[in-house]
């Protein structure tokens, strides 16, 4: 059923004293199932409030069976119902009654007759853009502002498992981001949402059709399984993460017969924590993602404390700093990284005199216990001392070699211990030639300033006070 | 908001003497057609009183229902005066509903949505339960010459709210959450602040004035919700009118507003930032503000930033003694550069007791 801007709803149940009527002002967001528009009451008392009027949506071609349009009538209802869970990052439902429909033409099999009435869904009205429309406008979103509306999202997600609701399908056309009041995810709408089965609740009657093209659903739920719980939730998060990040539907990214953790592996520009996020949120069994939305809630912390840390200094700083002092700059893995067993990076950067000798960085490579190596020279100009080496460990043949342009930033003095300094100091031939030159400066000071005094010095000459034993020459007397 | 403390009598409502939420022992227990069904007292403050109820016509679902308490002893003495705030306590009610539907026609959302304002049987407020008979239209009319119907009392529904008042969480909320909920704080204060051109050409400015602890609502994620706009003081073309007081806090309010609202000199945000840099003075001192002022001899107390915590970051302290400067020209001069401030202090990584 479409609406048009300027129409006025009313409710068709009588009700004598306070009648619903709504005017229409504009459309919000159209999604597969609902459309929804921008109202304003009529009432007397209303006249300034806006809200969010939402109707069912029909596929024209499906309008012959009754089914689907029960399905369809039932499903806003029972969003209706899912909006009363106990959260303010969800619109109010504010009103739900019926008007007349006459647009819609609805002819059953078997002539059937069939209520003309429409129920209509009224909320409380959002401020913000829609994700789908964001993503389109603006190409895909920073790695942290996309972790932390995941991060609004799995605390959603984990207060709806809580009430036994599984939302079965994150889409970001359900999805407003409120850019206004810091980023808060809205969850519109949720057409496809079931309650779990181990709740005890009405499940929402079998679909005819899919409401959905699978883009954000786990394997699990395109394969019609039943024993669905919140793993599903989470990928289905998981590829709304990908989405955010790549501005790609996971079916895009992660082609058909490849692995998930090959394509994530090779997404350019994310930190490992989100790598390792996304590759445990979109594992294809349920057994190896996160079991609950606690755990990944965890994991998003963990992820967006990692990209608050100061990135990495610019190429004009570090050179800055390196004619300064002598620094070895290392960026280290967490240790919860290091524990994954498909790969570990250590990256270093080092003042080196020379362009890397690769005999050099093997060898050093077979110290680290690393498989495979690899080097690369990211110099910023000719002649720069500034190099970077990065070792891939690879346990597995998994995931191909990859560099991580930011991770946690390690500054510290030079490794040195004591034993190395002193050795420094005596091996250096610079020190070495600095400590002759200072002696023999010495001894020519010396002589210059007494030659004349040693001179007039002869035998039986009396030694005075004044003069020290330094003074004195072979062969001089004492008084 | 207060949760306890309060007693006494109000229309359609009986407290018990200090108890938590209030024992409802007379009430009208179902509100505009038998729609909204009334389950209990959730709040009340100096005006207004809340109920949680269920709306049966939307999934049952939990809304609230702010309505104008009136004390009892009012009406006993002083009938006149009585019928004056009646008509006074409506006025606010009115204005509190116009300022939340311009709020969120703004696009500010942490403040309460309203669903519904609606008018309906009073039931106590025409009897002689209050010995004051009962008072016609034409009466009324008569006494103060007032357009209002006795009988109709409006009620506004809002949206239930989930979380705890900051007051209650301030023993428990780490000083980062604090600074990141007066940072939200802030960007919405300074969203009612800017003025906007309304359609008769005037330009519209909404001063607070009544920021404290109490009156933020903070959920288990940390986000809050500004509520409680009966203090809030509409501002058009740069001007308030005469008879526009506001409500304030004595300990919380900036002490410029002491000439300010007795006269017609302009309110500006400048007064919101004070309120909210006593807040956070609240916070790290653990000293109420409240407290320390007194009415009649010193209602508007000096927040020393000498009594802060000697171990707190040094720029965070120069923040807070900025906020609380006196001298209007000498504090942050809007929401936003106390936010900004704020904003840098989150971003520089630092301890925070």
């Amino acid at each position: 059923m479409k609406l048009q801007p300027g129409t006025v709803v009313k409710e068709v149940d009588k009700t004598p004293h306070y009648p619903r009527r709504y005017r229409v002002l504009s459309v919000a967001q159209t999604t597969r199932c609902h459309t929804s528009y921008f109202c304003r009451s009529e009432s007397e008392e209303l006249k300034d409030l806006t809200v969010l009027l939402t109707v069912c949506n029909y596929n024209p071609r499906l309008l012959g069976k009754r089914q689907y349009v029960d399905n369809l009538r039932a499903r806003l209802e029972h969003q209706g119902q899912m909006l009363t869970t106990p959260e303010n990052a969800l619109p109010e439902p504010v009103d739900f009654f019926r008007i007349a429909n006459t647009e819609d033409v609805f002819q059953f099999e078997g002539g059937e007759e069939y209520k003309q009435t429409e129920p209509v869904l009224v909320t409380e009205r959002y401020h913000g853009v829609p994700l789908d429309r964001l993503i389109n406008d603006k190409g895909k979103l920073k790695e942290r502002r996309a972790l932390e509306i995941a991060l609004g999202l799995c605390k959603l997600l984990a207060n709806f498992h809580k009430h036994g609701v599984l939302i079965y399908e994150l889409s970001p056309e359900d999805l407003v981001i409120d850019e206004t009041d810091c980023d808060r995810p809205w969850l519109l709408s949720a057409a496809n949402h079931q309650y779990m089965k181990s709740n005890g609740k009405i499940a929402v009657g079998e679909l005819v059709v899919p409401l959905t093209d699978f883009a954000f659903t786990a394997p699990e739920v395109e394969a019609g399984r039943d024993s669905l719980d919140a793993r599903s939730d989470i990928y289905s998060l998981g590829a709304l993460l990908l989405y955010m990040l790549t501005a790609k539907k996971p079916k895009e990214v992660i082609q058909e017969g490849q692995r998930p953790v090959a394509a994530i592996y090779a997404l350019p520009g994310l930190a490992p924590e989100t790598i390792k996020l996304l590759y445990r949120c979109l594992a294809p069994e349920p057994a190896y993602r996160f079991q609950d939305c606690a755990a990944m809630e965890k994991a998003i912390v963990e992820a967006e404390a990692l990209s608050q840390v100061v990135p990495p200094p610019s190429v004009q700083s570090v050179q800055a700093k390196r004619e300064s002092q002598h620094v070895v700059l290392r960026w280290t893995l967490p240790s919860s990284l290091s524990q994954e067993s498909s790969i570990v990076v250590r990256r270093y950067v080092e003042r080196q005199q020379a362009p890397p000798d690769p005999s050099t960085w093997d060898a050093l490579a077979s110290a680290l216990a690393c498989t495979q190596t690899t080097f690369t020279d990211e110099s910023p100009a000719e002649g720069a001392r500034l190099h970077y080496a990065v070792f891939v460990q690879q346990t597995s043949e998994r995931g191909p070699r990859f560099s991580v342009p930011s991770l946690a930033l390690e500054e510290g003095p030079a490794r040195s211990t004591a034993r190395e300094f002193f050795w420094g100091l005596f091996s250096s031939p610079g020190l070495v030639l600095l400590g002759i030159f200072t002696l023999l400066r010495r001894g020519m000071h010396f002589l210059l300033r007494n030659l004349p005094r040693l001179r007039s010095l002869k035998p039986g000459t009396t030694a005075t006070a004044k003069d020290s034993p330094r003074t004195l020459g072979p062969g001089t007397q004492p008084k | 908001m207060n949760k306890g403390g309060d007693h006494g009598r109000v229309i359609g409502l009986e407290f018990e003497r200090g108890s938590e939420k209030g024992k409802v022992t007379k009430i009208q227990s179902r509100l505009k057609g038998e729609r909204y069904i009334i389950k209990e007292v959730f709040a009340y403050g100096g005006m207004g009183i809340i109920l949680r109820a269920q709306d049966s016509q939307a999934f049952n679902n939990e809304v609230l229902i702010k309505a104008i308490k009136y004390q009892a002893s009012e009406f006993a003495f002083d009938r006149q005066r009585a019928v004056f705030n009646i008509y006074q306590f409506r006025q606010m009610f009115k204005r509190e509903r116009r300022i939340l539907c311009e709020l969120r026609a703004r696009g500010i959302n942490p403040v309460p949505h309203m669903n519904d304002f609606f008018f309906d049987w009073n039931p106590e407020l025409a009897t002689s339960t209050f010995k004051f008979g009962k008072l016609e239209k034409e009466e009324l009319h008569s006494i103060l010459g007032l357009k209002m119907s006795i009988h109709q009392e409006p009620y506004m529904v809002m949206e239930r709210i989930y979380g705890r008042s900051l007051l209650d969480r301030l023993s428990n909320i780490s000083a980062r959450a604090v600074l990141i909920i007066v940072r939200d704080v802030l960007n919405t204060l300074q969203k009612m602040h800017e003025p906007i051109t309304r359609d008769d050409g005037t330009r519209l400015q909404l001063i607070y004035l009544d920021l404290k602890p109490d009156n933020i609502i903070v959920d288990d994620h940390d986000r809050m919700t500004l509520i409680d706009f009966g203090g809030c003081m509409p501002i058009v073309d740069g001007k308030k009118r005469k008879e526009q007081k506001g409500a304030l806090t004595h300990g919380y309010a900036a002490p410029d507003l002491e000439f300010i609202l007795s006269s017609k000199d302009r309110v500006d945000g400048r007064a919101d930032v004070y309120s909210a840099g006593a807040l956070l003075w609240r916070f790290f001192t653990a000293k109420d503000p409240i407290r320390l002022a007194d009415p009649l001899n010193n209602p508007f107390p000096v927040l020393s930033p000498d009594e802060l915590p000697r171990d707190l970051y040094k720029p965070l302290k120069d923040i807070i003694a900025r906020a609380l400067e006196r001298n209007v020209e000498r504090r942050f001069q809007s929401a936003a550069e106390f936010a900004g401030a704020l904003t840098f202090v989150l971003e520089s990584n630092v301890e925070l007791p």
